[in-house]
Parts: C-alpha cells; sequence; structure tokens
C-alpha cells in the first residue's frame, strides 16, 4: 500500500475511516456506538451517510466485518488486515507527530 | 428523515439499511444532516456503479465492435451477424436478466452504426455496401430474442438456486 493512499488505499476518504477502526480496535461496536465513541475520543461528530460510507469502504475492503448478531444494529469488529492497516497507519502518524514536536521545539 | 434512505441504491439499502434508518433516528434533523446524507448516497452510487457494470459495459462494446465488423465485412450472408447478435444477447441476457432489453438493444445498434458509417464512408472505402440502415432494423429480432432468452435461463437458474 502507498502511504500516499491513505490507509487502505482509501485516499481522501482515509480520515473517517481511521476514526472507525480505532474505535472498534478494542472491541466490536454497532454504528451508533461508534459513532458515540469517535465523538468522545476525537470531538468529530460523524454525521449518518460519513459513518456509513466509511463502514462500507471498510467492509468492502476486508478491514472491518460485522459480527453476527440477533440485533438489528449489527456489530463490526475489525479484521486481522484492519489490524495491520490501522497499525502501519498509527506507525506514520505517530512519525509526523514526533518530527512536527521536535521540529516546533526548535523553532 | 427516513425518506433520505431512498436516495441510497437497493443494494446499499438492503444491506445497510436498517442500521442506517436506525442511526438516521437517532441523529438530530438538520440541513447539516440531510447533506451528510445526500452526499453519502451519491458516493453510495458511484461506487455502486464503479463496481463491475464498467466491465459489463466495456465487454457489451466490445461485442457491439464484433457486431459491427461483422456486418461491414459479411454482407453477402446476414448468418454471421444473426448469429453473434443471438449468441451475445444470450449471455448478457444470462448474466443480468433484468437489462436484457437494454443488452439487446445496445447489441443491435452495432448494425445500423456500423452501416451508416459504411454509408458515410462509401465514398472513400470500398467496403461492398452493408445493408442499409432502414433495412438492418430486422436485426432486432435475433438480438432480443438472444437477449431474452438468456434472461429466461437466468431467472431460471436464479429460482432454482434460492
Amino acid at each position: 500500500m502507498k502511504q500516499t493512499e491513505g490507509i487502505g488505499g482509501l485516499g481522501r476518504f482515509a480520515e473517517p475511516a481511521v476514526l472507525v477502526l480505532v474505535s472498534v480496535a478494542d472491541q466490536p461496536k454497532h454504528g451508533y456506538a461508534i459513532a458515540a465513541d469517535v465523538e468522545r475520543l476525537s470531538g468529530v461528530r460523524l454525521g449518518p451517510g460519513t459513518l456509513y460510507g466509511a463502514i462500507a469502504r471498510l467492509e468492502e475492503r476486508g478491514l472491518i466485518e460485522p459480527v453476527p448478531s440477533e440485533d438489528r444494529r449489527r456489530p463490526y469488529r475489525l479484521t486481522p488486515p484492519g489490524a495491520e492497516a490501522l497499525r502501519g497507519h498509527l506507525e506514520l502518524l505517530e512519525r509526523v507527530t514526533t518530527a512536527g514536536r521536535r521540529r516546533l521545539a526548535r523553532a | 428523515m427516513r425518506a433520505l434512505l431512498r436516495l441510497y441504491p437497493r443494494r446499499w439499502r438492503a444491506r445497510y439499511g436498517e442500521e442506517f434508518a436506525i442511526i438516521l433516528a437517532a441523529t438530530p434533523p438538520g440541513p447539516g444532516t440531510v447533506l451528510d446524507v445526500v452526499r453519502g448516497a451519491l458516493d453510495a452510487h458511484v461506487r455502486e456503479t464503479r463496481r463491475g457494470p464498467l466491465v459489463r459495459w466495456a465487454l457489451l462494446a466490445l461485442c457491439a465492435v464484433v457486431v459491427g465488423w461483422l456486418n461491414l465485412h459479411t454482407t453477402d450472408d446476414v448468418q454471421p451477424v444473426a448469429a453473434a447478435l443471438l449468441v451475445f444477447g444470450f449471455a448478457f441476457g444470462v448474466h443480468r436478466p433484468a437489462r436484457a432489453w437494454c443488452s439487446g438493444a445496445a447489441l443491435f445498434a452495432a448494425v445500423p452504426v456500423s452501416g451508416a458509417w459504411a454509408d458515410l464512408a462509401a465514398n472513400h472505402l470500398s467496403l461492398g455496401g452493408a445493408a442499409p440502415v432502414l433495412e438492418s432494423v430486422i436485426a432486432l429480432i435475433p438480438a432480443l430474442l438472444g437477449a431474452y432468452t438468456g434472461a429466461a435461463v437466468g431467472w431460471g437458474v436464479r429460482r432454482a438456486r434460492a
């Protein structure tokens, strides 16, 4: 995967997708719980269209998968390729963050 | 607000519609939400058309070119063109029964279009004279016959699998 294409090759759709991946990283969550968790984590309120656009893309790429459930609200969990993609993306963000802090300190 | 769900493609609604409706009902209504959903629906439609159909349209165009080529190069004998229309129509009909009319019409169109092109180019090329454009309407018969026979088989297979 080229880093310039963003996580999972999602390009400009990467940001909501990363937030969804982070949200389901610890345990499966359904759409509503993901939206609430993302808002708590980042202050970003994902609209229903954006949220399900990200969920559909991530599921299409096999980065998340639905968990069988009796509930009408289907929970989603991170898949192994999803965990790998998220780990790679977070490492990249960490490098950028570290470099940014270092440069700011020198400024 | 629930009516906004109708903006999404049918296949998308079948997959996410129920859970999407729940979260939509829990979202405060407003222009921002409407805009977000409309944008999401547009995005879903774009992704829907990107998948599969593009390959199908490319194949359909290729088959239409073959039909057009046969129409120009086998003018003494209509059988190869009719056979190609039947076979291609059948294949596309089996693949997408609901679009049989569309596939049949697209394949048929290659006959008058290639005929018209030959008429226009007749002064410069010696193609032996393809069938006149109006007479080529008869090519609709093998094109639609093939497409609808394929559609019948396609529907039969789907029903048997269900």
